[in-house]
């Protein structure tokens, strides 16, 4: 006589690859992890990089304010193109030049969910 | 099911079942381990890559400053940067770039990636910009 199979004997009682299961699950929350650590940590780096750039091209129009807007505003834009970035905003007032740079991500995935970071910098003279 | 079905169950096949099944867990785990812990390195790996490259793009953006200004960069600039890090400087008549450059250590030394960091920062010179 022959024991018919019953799918309960297996699944309830025998614990046979529970722990791949489980372990399972953990890697693949931590490969998703570390996927977007990888994104955060790619932006946050071209994060810095563009308020570097904003830095140095505000510095760089407030040398040339003297000269006028213009003029100021066409050196921050050298600058801001030097550093990879590119001069979205540039308003002088008195001794002071405020600048809005912007970077596009380099990353394609990474551009699907942050477009582009910018950065505002001021610098006087 | 009931509690007492199961146990009954477990009784009756201990010679077989039981046996069989004795140490799979323990084994699936020894296999699983190591890979949960080398993903967690690759994790921390890349932390700390995204740490050196922010602490390279500042190092940049700052001895571009300095030299902009006309000043050297001081003796021992290297040492606060990343071993391995190299930095190269390049003066135009009106902008300096410094731009520093490393290799990275892969964090499975078996497999090496060959992960290079590099930041670049330029200014502009202000003792040519400033005088007309």
């Amino acid at each position: 006589m022959s024991r018919s199979w019953k799918p309960w004997q297996h699944s309830v009682c025998g614990e046979q690859g529970s722990v791949t299961i489980m372990v399972t699950c953990v890697i693949l929350a931590l490969l998703s992890l570390t996927g977007t650590l990888a994104m955060l940590g790619q932006a946050f780096i071209q994060q810095r990089a563009t308020e570097s750039a904003a830095d140095l091209a505000a510095v760089a129009g407030a040398q040339m304010l003297i000269q006028g807007e213009q003029e100021a505003c066409a050196n921050a834009r050298r600058v801001a193109q030097l550093n990879r970035t590119e001069l979205v905003d540039c308003t002088s007032h008195e001794s002071n030049v405020l600048v809005v740079v912007r970077q596009k991500m380099e990353s394609e995935r990474l551009r699907s969910v942050i477009p582009a970071v910018t950065a505002t910098s001021r610098a006087g003279y | 099911m009931t509690k007492y079905r199961c146990e009954w169950l477990r009784a009756r096949r201990l010679s077989t079942t039981l046996r069989r099944q004795s140490g799979y867990a323990t084994v699936e785990f020894a296999l699983t381990i190591p890979l949960v812990v080398m993903i967690t390195a690759i994790c921390a790996w890349l932390l700390g890559l995204t740490a050196t490259e922010v602490r390279l793009h500042t190092a940049a953006a700052s001895a571009a400053r300095i030299l902009a200004r006309g000043q050297e960069l001081p003796p021992d600039f290297g040492q606060y940067l990343p071993r391995q890090a190299q930095y190269q400087v390049l003066r135009d008549r009106t902008i300096v770039r410094v731009t520093i450059r490393m290799n990275s250590r892969s964090p499975i030394p078996a497999i090496p990636l060959p992960i290079r960091l590099s930041a670049s920062a330029v200014a502009a010179r202000e003792e040519v910009m400033s005088v007309p």
